[in-house]
């Protein structure tokens, strides 16, 4: 053998020689010598939950409105978080730091808040790089107690469509967490809208593993028992996308019309420009069939997010209009002239004037004694009978109904002079509609009520200034009951139960409760029982035939006559687009003219020289319309079309329109008509 | 069965019409299984996908990517089979002068975890070009000293020293002291076949021993890494959790999670410091030797080192036939490169060596490393395959 071979060899012995060496520490470690095997003792298990995949939201065409997608998270464990500044755990920090590409003190800070729970994880980071997932998922000896999540999160195929309807989602707090021990700290939990409401459907069932834990908590071995998950179920609601869509826009498109336009009381009054200030609106699309929901609008709207919690102040601020407020469910404005539906049944019902009865409109005003004195905008002159009354919305006619009944009611026939109470709470206002969320009752104002409110404003009996304040104000006055008959005073309605009542005349008296889901179905398609989500009745209302017709017919004449309301809004609508029939509303405010002896509107405060118009409050812009589409029952119409705009003007120049524009885009027509650019002071009044 | 003298056997099958049979299959069937066991090791340390918090990567993420370097390292190595290693002994000053700029930019451009910089991201997967000097540097030093026949003298042993310690300093630049070390053994092994003189590898310890001494007393060699490196002295296990350094941490854990596999071990996925993400650290990478043995006790264990042997001793058997210097020297680099890598790792895990960042051939979790080794693979059976 040659040298190098020699060599070679020694190479060949020395490597056996560290083979053989590895073997007998092998040995002696683990057989022979086997010191106090280090088991972990003391094990206890502990039950952890996965949350399962959270159902889907469609539209009533199948359209997906709200799915999930996965966000990769880098998270922070308790310990970390429970470790002071100064220990080696939080050594880690400036790494991750420099991994996330943050300031260290920006981590700190999330480390330390109190928000989560002692025993939660704290994310660090949502949405993070594949370059610092790969990072991090390589590496992560050299990051202890980082690691990263897969978060689940709300997937919305428009962020902005329906935000208030569809709700969203919120991690539990501590709170919550009391309230659902079902519930993993780390959870999202439904917090507004459909999202809150149908929680137990959406969220499925967690999976859960039971593990055994050390004494520090920390998670030893194999699962000891698996229990498997179900899916959350998807919801299906009744609301179509498209026509939600639209109807945001439509209603955006007035609102911002509005804005540019003078106040026109304001206007006329002194010829003050002080422009709408449209705070705000809603639309609403109602099938009258069975009350399905197919379009909810609120204005202004909001782009949903997964972390939308973290904006709740702003939008619930005064300053930017409350977005997060759905106005369809939870807005209470006066209806005005859209209620004399409501007044006008009763007026029949009552047997006050019949569907024929011709009522002289006078000079407009309607007095009683020598103190009280109503007025309708533009005068009076010549007779009206009902079916004109709605088309022109005569207010004088309805001065009448209501003070004939106020009298009625002082001289002892309560339950017939409360005839517009009593049908207004037949059309379900008053009381909250049963839709699947949140929403408020309004108010139908009677004696007693008006006894309740003088008493909380009062509530001392026993104090003389209470008790005086309270038998001044606690009285059920004509004018209470007169300004009711239009639809103003202390009348309080949401939207939709204006859209609920009109549905009712539309379909021949069914009051059904609004509804806002189709159906609940499951991963594979197939409907879950729920009795909660199908069509329900909540009151008949009686409608003779000849008063049916009657008001279709003046409702009809809103749009069609030359001198309705709503005739300009609508005027060269092609007829192939079906019937449309409805009401104009103009809820005024007071104080937009001057009282006697002042030179200016008594809502306009001056001081320092300048005026401030901020107590002039516009008027409220309804247009409630019965749409019969084409190749259906006309004189059964199909839909109600609700729009409304706070501080928009009169109800035929803004909220007739959007209403117009929406039934173009029903029929595919397009361009809609634009809302048209009014100078101020024109046009009929409604 | 008739039985064959080996003469007759070479006689009878004629290679050169057969050249599977100059395959070495013995060698395959070692690193195979290895990456088998490598395989299943890797998923049981890393399977637990149990939630700490609400999500969790899926329990096959790291066993998908260790199944997508070993395709790709199988591919090198059938690529590094079929040109002939020859060219090799003209072309490696173009590998080498390619391997320094690689390992420079990475300190530069190259992601750092906790002092190292080793790392160059690629998409969704890291590459560490340390893995692949070591390649270059044994395949560049069998070059050199196969070239210069005659004796290798103190002239030749600058030169050579030259040519190991730029890559060596370069991957020290990167914080990288398992490497280097690695790299030394390498050029060590490599410089004594070559007719390396007793005197001068006395010499080179001693000048080692007083730079390593020199080093310590300056105060400039990070604490941290003096503390792996000296943790395993002392194995007293008496020091609180909280107060040990994240060496006696490693090390406390890896002796209990061997003590704790006795004979037969505790059952496949039933570790109870090796399947859980709270007990040895670093289980699949570095510590992966831990899971082997809580799991799978000495029988597993035995079972792995026995497969490891196999390796080098055909590695080493291939070396020692090989037909030319420059392949003989390939193969005892390797016999090098694989030998203390296992030694020092599975050393580290039972407390006899101290603790260095050395992946386990074919079993640590690592793509750059798996590759690398599956090159060295093919380079080997390459040479065996052309053996005359």
């Amino acid at each position: 053998m040659n040298d190098s071979r020699v060599r070679i060899h020694i190479v060949g012995i020395v490597v056996t020689a560290l083979f053989c060496s590895l073997l007998a520490r092998l040995w002696f470690l683990q057989v022979r010598e086997n010191p106090t095997s280090v088991s972990i003792s003391n094990q206890s298990t502990r039950t952890i939950r996965t949350p399962s995949s959270r159902g889907l939201i469609y539209d009533s065409e199948g359209r997906l409105l709200v799915g999930n997608r996965v966000s990769w998270a880098v998270t922070a464990d308790p310990e970390l978080r429970a470790a002071s500044h100064t220990s080696k755990e939080r050594k880690v920090v400036p790494l991750v730091a420099q991994l996330l590409k943050t300031d260290p003190n920006v981590l700190t800070k999330l480390l330390d808040s109190r928000q989560a729970g002692p025993l939660e994880f704290v994310v660090l980071q949502s949405d993070v790089s594949p370059v610092v997932r790969t990072q991090l998922a390589e590496h992560s000896e050299l990051y202890p107690h980082v690691e990263l999540a897969a978060l689940d999160q709300r997937w919305y195929a428009d962020p902005t469509l329906a935000p208030q309807l569809l709700g969203y989602l919120g991690r539990m707090t501590p709170d919550d967490v009391a309230k659902h021990a079902d519930y993993g700290n780390n959870e999202m939990i439904g917090r507004t809208g459909i999202e809150a409401v149908y929680e137990s459907m959406l969220r499925g069932t967690p999976s859960a593993v039971d593990v055994a834990v050390d004494p520090r908590g920390q998670v030893v071995g194999d699962p000891i028992h698996t229990y498997a998950g179900r899916p959350g179920y998807n919801v299906n609601l009744t609301i179509n996308g498209d026509w939600q869509a639209f109807a945001q826009k439509a209603l955006q498109a007035g609102i911002d019309r509005a804005r540019t336009e003078f106040d026109e009381d304001l206007f006329k009054n002194g010829g003050y420009q002080v422009k709408y200030r449209a705070t705000g609106g809603a639309v609403l699309v109602l099938d009258t069939r069975d009350g399905s929901v197919k379009a909810m609008a609120s204005n202004p709207g909001y782009a949903n997010s997964n972390s939308i919690g973290a904006q709740f102040a702003a939008l619930t601020s005064k300053a930017s209009n409350i977005p997060l407020l759905n106005r369809a469910t939870r807005g209470l404005y006066a209806p005005g002239s859209t209620f004399k539906l409501v007044s006008s049944t009763a007026s029949v019902q009552s047997g006050t004037f019949g569907e024929f009865t011709p009522v002289p409109q006078d000079d407009g005003c309607l007095r009683r004694g020598t103190t009280f004195k109503i007025c309708q905008p533009g005068g009076g002159g010549g007779t009206v009978s009902l079916q004109r009354a709605i088309t022109i919305s005569s207010d004088i006619y309805f001065y009448k109904v209501g003070d004939a009944l106020w009298t009625r009611w002082k001289n002892g026939d309560v339950q017939g002079g409360y005839a517009i109470q009593n049908e207004a709470r037949m059309f379900g206002f008053g009381a909250k509609t049963g839709i699947d969320i949140g929403e408020s009752g309004g108010t139908v104002p009677d004696e007693a009520w008006k006894h309740r409110l003088a008493r909380a404003e009062y509530p001392n009996p026993l104090n003389k200034r209470d008790q005086e304040g309270y038998n001044a104000n606690k009285g059920w006055n004509p004018g209470d009951n007169i300004g009711l008959a239009v639809g103003q005073g202390d009348l309080l309605v949401s939207p939709l139960q204006l859209a609920d009542a009109y549905g009712a005349l539309a379909n021949g008296g069914t009051v059904w409760r609004p509804r806002l889901v189709n159906t609940i179905t499951d991963a594979s398609g197939h409907t879950v029982a729920n009795a909660a989500v199908g069509p329900k009745a909540r009151s008949v209302v009686q409608f003779p035939a000849t008063l049916r017709d009657t008001l279709l017919a003046g409702f009809a004449g809103v749009v069609s006559d030359p001198n309705g309301t709503a005739y300009e809004a609508f005027r060269g609508l092609p007829a192939s687009v079906g019937t449309v029939r409805g009401k104009t509303g103009t809820a005024q405010f007071a104080g937009k003219s001057p009282k006697p002896g002042q030179s200016i509107p008594s809502c306009i405060q001056t001081g320092n020289g300048a005026l401030n118009f901020d107590k002039c409050i516009g008027d409220t812009s309804w247009f409630v319309s019965m749409y019969a589409p084409p190749g259906t029952d006309q004189s059964h119409p199909r839909y109600v079309i609700l729009a409304m705009v706070e501080q928009g003007g009169r109800g035929g120049r803004i909220a007739a329109p959007i209403v117009r524009q929406i039934i173009e885009h029903m029929n595919g027509i397009n361009p809609v008509t634009p809302i048209p650019q009014l100078t101020a002071g024109a046009g009929p009044k409604g | 069965m008739a039985v064959f003298t080996s003469q007759e056997r070479r006689r009878y099958f004629d290679p050169t019409a057969n050249p599977l049979l100059r395959f070495d299959w013995l060698l395959l069937f070692a690193v195979g299984a290895t990456c088998g066991f490598g395989l299943t090791m890797v998923y049981s340390t890393t399977r637990i996908a149990l939630p700490k918090s609400k999500g969790h990567i899926a329990p096959t993420y790291y066993l998908e990517r260790q199944g997508i370097a070993l395709v790709i390292g199988v591919a090198v190595a059938a690529l590094a089979m079929v040109i002939d290693y020859r060219k090799l002994r003209d072309l490696w000053p173009l590998a080498y002068g390619l391997s320094l700029p690689l390992l420079l930019a990475v300190r530069f451009v190259g992601v750092g975890t906790g002092g190292t910089t080793a790392w160059f991201n690629v998409g969704p997967f890291q590459f560490q070009p340390s893995e692949l000097a070591k390649l270059v540097l044994i395949v560049s030093l069998a070059g050199f000293c196969s070239h210069h026949e005659g004796e290798f003298d103190a002239w030749r042993l600058v030169q050579v020293l030259a040519l190991a310690g730029i890559p060596m300093a370069l991957v020290m630049l990167q914080n990288d002291l398992g490497t280097m070390l690695v790299m030394a053994v390498c050029a060590i092994a490599v410089m004594v076949v070559a007719g390396l003189k007793p005197v001068h590898l006395v010499v080179l310890f001693l000048v080692t021993l007083s730079l390593f001494g020199g080093l310590l007393a300056s105060g400039k060699f990070a604490t941290y890494r003096l503390q792996r490196l000296t943790s395993f002295l002392d194995q007293s296990q008496t020091k609180p959790v909280d107060k040990q350094t994240n060496a006696e941490f490693s090390l406390q854990r890896a002796l209990a999670a061997n003590s704790n596999g006795g004979l037969t071990g505790q059952g496949l996925y039933k570790g109870v410091l090796t399947n859980t993400p709270n007990g040895v650290p670093a289980q699949r990478t570095d510590f992966i030797f831990t899971a082997v043995g809580e799991q799978l006790g000495f029988a597993g264990g035995a079972v792995l080192l026995a497969l490891f042997a196999l390796m080098v001793w055909r590695t080493w058997r291939i070396a020692a036939t090989a037909d030319d210097r420059f392949a003989q020297l390939i193969g005892i680099g390797f016999v090098a490169m694989f030998t203390f890598q296992i030694f020092e790792n599975i050393g580290m895990t039972m407390g006899m060596m101290p603790i260095t960042g050395i992946p386990l051939p074919f079993m640590s979790y690592g793509g750059s490393a798996m590759i690398a080794y599956w090159a060295a693979i093919g380079l080997i059976a390459n040479i065996h395959f052309r053996r005359t």
